[in-house]
């Protein structure tokens, strides 16, 4: 919640008239009429807009006399996709790169990054401010469940009417209502973690750290809050983490995704847990003392 | 004064991806006479999956796509089932089979709402085909029973982008199809479930209902798709529709769906499962079906880089299959992709899609991958209860669904036919029925899970290997056709992973022997219906026969905005 259907039909009055100017996937004209979009809203015709980026950027000088990704022309003359990063960003009301790709460079700059991909964050940098003076907020994941993007875009939404809080970020720029807990501490098998039964091949229900899970180093809603109408969650589902929101993904400490996370991570937590126990016996040992 | 016309359509909105089609138009005549079809981005995934683990291939593999990605995870699983020696246990191959149907019940959907359907929507026949719109306010429906509209302009408006009640309806449909696929997949999209000898976890008897229960929610939508599709391809025929985008009947299809008692993921036995297959593998050439076998179907996969950003390669590791057939140089076990960008040349190389073809006794063929490749050799092979030879006739099941008519509510017998010309009405007929098809096929693997539940059968995991030296192909249907994996694990490795999917196939430039590819090919001769002074042609007819084929290149920029309506904007 918010659906795509509520956004764009505009349920209530703080987050209606909406408007989805230029969508590739969605939009209805195609060509030079879809273009024209995007040199409008150049020109200033949609101000305030949302630049809202999904996909790496490659490094086009890399290139040569070619081009890694092109999106449109006009006579003769061919767009890369970061001719309107660039051209877009010098007027957008505020910036949200959505996905691991977009955010961080995800999968197309895993080792050894062809195209030279990277993502929004780096490309525009981390003290870049748009025209409302906010940063580049990020949406990680691969991809991000819907919720976390309608949830992001209409947070944004509200405190730009002045209906809430600018939403805080964390040092990667990822909003901390969303990606303030690691996978491990919301997960639904985090139980039997604390209680050392760990699933020693898929299909048991114990706890899947042994068999790569990155949820111990990776800040992620979903094995609580599930990926569609609260349905499903990663290491809910036996399936190891993978780490997609993590500016890592998908290259080392996350990968190998079978292979278990650093030793020392998880020497540490279990002595923090022994510790626990131990503070808790304790204290109930002073209790009784007292009786 | 010139009487011809050159449009160059980029973006290609409304698919998934990166795509650019060139068309020339004899304006006289107004048909097509040139096309040229164009990829317009490259991110090197299979550069990226050299030197990895190979199991990890699976999840990456996947993230080529956020369309597909079901059909992505599943092939991969098969070509590492395949490398890793190992085999999934029946109920884990059940899970995958009902990821995929319900995948397909999801991305046909979005398609003929969201990414074809606005072609026939009120909001761009009344601009493009102003005359049509007229019409089809009076052109009364046949099925009015199942669907409840009078004619098809009512269907059409109800179809347009944002305003209609059909686009808005399916969005929720597609919802309740991904929350099945969720149940066994974790995490959509992008699979997180989907392992190498199975996958991560079985189901319960809680959980399979859920699944059930949402899907029966389904069932009647898809009825009622069905029927709204039947009118407007009525209307489209009645227009001279089915001469848009034809091409001879030369297709390929790897088949879907495994049966869990018989796949067994070894190479030397793929003939013998891939044709137990839910939906039959096949070939067919000028209209006849020349094979059924996976590992001839395969073999034959060549790709050429002529007029692609590509260099050719070298070298040639695999020289013959585990069987002792050889494999040709330009086979993708061979294959080594090395980008090379370059200034888009007509004449020489212009796209990042490469061209692959299907070869057999030293003849290159064209083939297209699609729906109506796979009801077509489904159909045509008998290999499969109600396949006769020239149709495919399959059931939809009875629900008591409140609220719902007796007609949505009904067992509904349907019946497909193979067609006499492959051309956009036909692929999009053949679309909806696949459609139906797999909501058939999916209600049928339910039932099997709750057998296998009964049985106590939960197992959904065997252990695998990593070998010093391996092949792996896994092949399977995705939304858009034919997708294959293919695998070289050495040291433990993967040494060479290569992909090509449907799209590659469909949007594919010309090859080495200069023959266009499919959309290329669907494009010429194609008449322009479009109306108006030819100076303000669009190109309708062009995207509608590129979008029959429903393209799948992949990534986007979005733009959000502030304060006025919606609707008005992304109308036109």
């Amino acid at each position: 919640m918010p659906s795509l259907i509520d956004v764009l039909t505009g349920v209530v009055e703080p987050v209606s008239n909406i408007n989805l100017v230029f969508h590739q996937a969605v939009m209805a004209p195609w060509g030079k009429r879809a273009i024209d979009v995007l040199d409008d809203a150049k020109k200033g015709k949609y101000d305030p807009f949302v630049l809202v980026l999904e996909g790496a950027i490659p490094d086009e000088e890399k290139a040569g006399d070619g081009f890694w990704c092109m999106v449109g022309e006009n006579d003769g003359q061919l767009y890369t996709l970061n001719y309107w990063i660039d051209s877009l960003a010098e007027r957008a009301a505020a910036a949200v790169a959505v996905g691991a790709c977009a955010t961080y460079g995800g999968v197309p700059h895993g080792h050894p990054n062809p195209t030279g991909a990277h993502g929004l964050l780096e490309h525009l940098g981390k003290d870049w401010k748009s025209t409302l003076g906010l940063p580049v907020v990020c949406i990680p994941g691969c991809p991000p469940a819907g919720d976390w993007m309608t949830q992001t875009l209409g947070a944004l939404v509200l405190a730009v009417r002045g209906f809430a809080a600018v939403p805080d970020l964390d040092e990667h720029h990822r909003p901390r209502f969303l990606f303030g807990r690691l996978a491990h501490d919301n997960c639904p098998r985090a139980g039997y973690y604390s209680e050392g039964h760990f699933a020693e091949t898929f299909g048991e229900q114990y706890c899947v750290v042994g068999l790569g899970c990155k949820g111990l180093i990776s800040y992620c809603p979903a094995p609580a809050g599930g990926w569609i109408n609260k349905t499903g969650g990663c290491p809910t589902f036996g399936a190891p983490c993978l780490g997609c929101t993590e500016p890592e993904f998908p290259d080392d400490p996350l990968s190998p995704f079978l292979k278990p996370p650093d030793g020392v991570i998880m020497t540490k937590t279990i002595i923090k847990r022994i510790l626990g126990g131990i503070y808790q016996a304790y204290s109930l040992q002073k209790e009784g003392g007292r009786k | 004064m010139s009487t011809s016309k050159t449009i160059f359509i980029e973006p290609m909105t409304r698919i998934e991806g990166h795509l650019g089609v060139k068309a020339d138009i004899d304006v006289e005549r107004r048909v097509v006479v040139d096309a040229h079809s164009t990829g317009v981005m490259f991110r090197g995934f299979e550069k990226i999956m050299e030197g990895r683990d190979p199991p990890d291939a699976i999840w990456i593999s996947q993230r080529i796509c956020g369309v597909c990605p079901t059909p992505h995870a599943i092939a991969s699983a098969e070509a590492l089932d395949m490398a890793l020696n190992t085999s999934p246990p029946p109920m884990a191959i059940l899970l995958r089979n009902l990821a995929d149907a319900f995948e397909i019940i999801y991305d046909h959907t979005l398609h003929w709402f969201q990414l074809s359907g606005p072609d026939y929507s009120a909001a761009i026949v009344s601009e493009r085909n102003p005359s049509w719109m007229r019409e089809a306010e009076d052109f009364s429906t046949e099925y009015r029973d199942i669907h409840g509209f009078s004619t098809v302009g009512e269907i059409m408006r109800e179809m347009t982008p944002l305003e209609g009640k059909l686009w808005i309806e399916s969005l929720n449909y597609q919802r309740i199809a991904k929350e099945c696929l969720v149940m066994v997949a974790g995490k959509y999209p992008h699979l997180a479930t989907v392992v190498p000898g199975g996958i991560t976890v079985s189901t319960t008897i809680g959980r399979a209902q859920e699944m059930l229960f949402r899907f029966l929610e389904l069932v009647p939508w898809v009825k009622k798709m069905v029927f709204i599709a039947e009118d407007v391809f009525r209307f489209l025929q009645e227009k001279g529709y089915e001469k848009v985008g034809v091409r001879k009947a030369n297709l390929i299809s790897y088949g879907a769906g495994e049966n869990p008692e018989i796949y067994d993921a070894k190479y030397e036995n793929m003939d013998e499962w891939g044709i137990a297959r839910e939906v039959t593998p096949g070939i067919v050439i000028d209209g006849k079906l020349l094979t059924n076998r996976l590992t001839e179907i395969h073999l034959g996969v060549q790709e050429y880089v002529t007029h692609s950003f590509y260099e050719e390669w070298d070298k040639r590791d695999v020289e013959k299959d585990p069987l002792g057939n050889e494999v040709p140089p330009k086979h993708p076990w061979n294959k080594d992709t090395r980008p090379k960008p370059e200034k888009m040349d007509w004449d020489s190389r212009y796209s990042w899609v490469t061209a692959p073809r299907w070869v057999s006794k030293g003849k290159v063929h064209v083939v297209e991958a699609g729906p109506i490749s796979r009801m077509w050799t489904t159909a045509a092979s008998k290999k499969v209860e109600g396949s006769t030879g020239s149709s495919l006739r399959f059931t939809l099941p009875k629900t008591n669904i409140a609220g719902l008519s007796e007609e949505l509510n009904r067992e509904m017998e349907l019946e497909w036919r193979i067609p006499d010309s492959v051309n956009v009405v036909e692929r999009l007929r053949a679309r909806i029925y696949y459609l139906a098809y797999m909501t058939n096929i999916a209600f049928g693997e339910i039932i099997k899970v709750l057998e296998y539940l009964k049985k106590g059968k939960i197992q959904v995991f065997n252990e695998f290997e990593r070998p010093k030296w391996s092949l792996g192909v896994g092949l399977t249907e995705a939304g858009r056709g034919a997708l294959g994996h293919w695998i070289v694990v050495r040291d433990g490795k993967i040494h060479r992973y290569q992909v090509v999917t449907p799209s590659n196939f469909n949007a594919s430039p010309r090859d080495g022997e200069g023959n266009r590819g499919p959309y290329e090919e669907a494009l010429i001769d194609t008449p322009i219906t479009e109306e108006g002074d030819a100076a303000n042609w669009d190109g309708v007819d062009v995207v509608r026969t590129i979008r029959s084929m429903d393209p799948c290149l992949a990534c986007g920029v979005t733009v959000y905005k502030g304060n006025s309506v919606t609707r008005r904007v992304i109308g036109g």
